[in-house]
């Protein structure tokens, strides 16, 4: 009778059902708490699914090899972000010359504060170069370290947080720096956030939104170029 | 149909980025989703072509990080010791990258706007004193 049970959860359909089903549920209840931040879909069906491994026995192995059909799904949707990029194009267009180099700016920011931050702490080797790419897109992000080295599945953990810190704390900051422009608000939280920060900034407004969803795309394809020419140049040096 | 329609586009700009991937040397799907971007641009392929399965993938893209958080389990044991540093690491970093980003990019922004509120009226006044010559 248990073994039957047991043999139900190595089936890869209901191995990605798992996957899909508490993601709908998570999410069903971070909207009916208004989209509070702190309950992310992603990283809350993380943990759960990673309790079930832990505590229920679920075979690990089996489970990542099922859920390939939904990490597959990564590929077009990093593509998609060129739409995304389309979308938000007819707003930033006026501003072109202070966004680029505002994009510019915040990509060697984000890289030179993971750094310090890391060294601050303590962070060496794999873990500190997993810190890095957290300002961009997962997708991009895992690219990065592809390149460089490091551990991608700590790297998409700490992707996710700093969504997660960007959706919570935005409008805070927002209000305390007194920042009022739709598109300064967007391109911020899209450069610094991503998807997480676009979600919070499509709340704020259809511009907010827009600008945001241009941020992802070029904040990404930047930082790639910087930690190319950083490679290049012998700044980082590649662990892999 | 119409979702595979569309996601076949998607999969054939992959292989455009490909292609490129072997002369230009960027990851695949970077030059993938720049060329869409380009081709959407320009015109060469119009927005309802992918708007549908564009949007509703970056709706969903929270899934499909899940199986890689679920991955960090095989390196548990080394990061368990070093993981609320890193998070704090993370935490900071974005909150200082935001502010600075927010804070520059508004300040740029307020100074387009004046330099080009400047603009028109300088303009306006020659325009002005050239109607008054004549």
């Amino acid at each position: 009778m248990e073994s039957n049970i047991t043999r139900i959860f190595t089936d890869s359909m209901i191995l990605v059902g798992i996957t899909v089903c508490s993601y709908m549920f998570i999410r069903s209840i971070q909207v009916r708490a208004k989209g509070l931040a702190i309950l992310n879909p992603t990283l809350w069906s993380g943990i759960f699914i990673i309790g079930l491994i832990q505590f229920a026995n679920l075979d690990f192995t089996s489970y990542m090899i099922a859920n390939k059909t939904i990490t597959f799904f990564l590929a077009p949707m990093t593509i998609a972000l060129g739409f995304s990029m389309y979308d938000g194009w007819h707003l930033i267009r006026r501003y072109l010359k202070p966004l680029t180099i505002i994009t510019v700016v915040t990509v060697l920011i984000s890289l030179s504060l993971a750094q310090i931050g890391a060294k601050l702490l303590g962070l060496e080797g794999a873990i500190a170069y997993s810190v890095m790419p957290k300002s961009v897109t997962s997708p991009i992000g895992i690219l990065i370290i592809d390149r460089i080295g490091g551990i991608s599945e700590l790297a998409v953990f700490g992707i996710i947080w700093a969504g997660v810190v960007g959706n919570l704390f935005g409008p805070i900051i927002f209000k305390i720096l007194k920042i009022k422009t739709a598109l300064a608000q967007g391109y911020s939280l899209g450069a610094v956030a991503h998807v997480l920060g676009m979600s919070r900034a499509n709340e704020m407004g259809k511009e907010q939104g827009a600008a945001a969803s241009a941020a992802i795309g070029f904040t990404g394809i930047l930082t790639i170029l910087v930690i190319e020419l950083f490679l290049r140049m012998n700044i980082i040096h590649p662990l892999v | 149909m119409l979702i595979l329609n569309q996601l076949m586009i998607l999969f054939l700009f992959g292989l455009a980025g490909h292609l490129l991937a072997i002369i230009v040397p960027l990851p695949a799907l970077i030059l993938a989703m720049l060329l869409l971007f380009i081709s959407l641009l320009m015109g060469w392929i119009k927005k309802d072509k992918i708007e549908m399965v564009s949007s509703q993938l970056m709706a969903i893209s929270g899934l499909f990080f899940i199986p890689m958080i679920v991955g960090i389990i095989e390196y548990w044991s080394d990061i368990r010791a070093v993981i609320i540093p890193f998070l704090l690491v993370v935490t900071f970093g974005t909150v200082g990258s935001l502010a600075l980003t927010a804070l520059i990019l508004e300040w740029m922004i307020h100074r387009q706007d004046a330099k080009e509120a400047r603009e028109v009226k300088l303009e306006k006044l020659e325009r002005g004193k050239r109607s008054h010559g004549e």
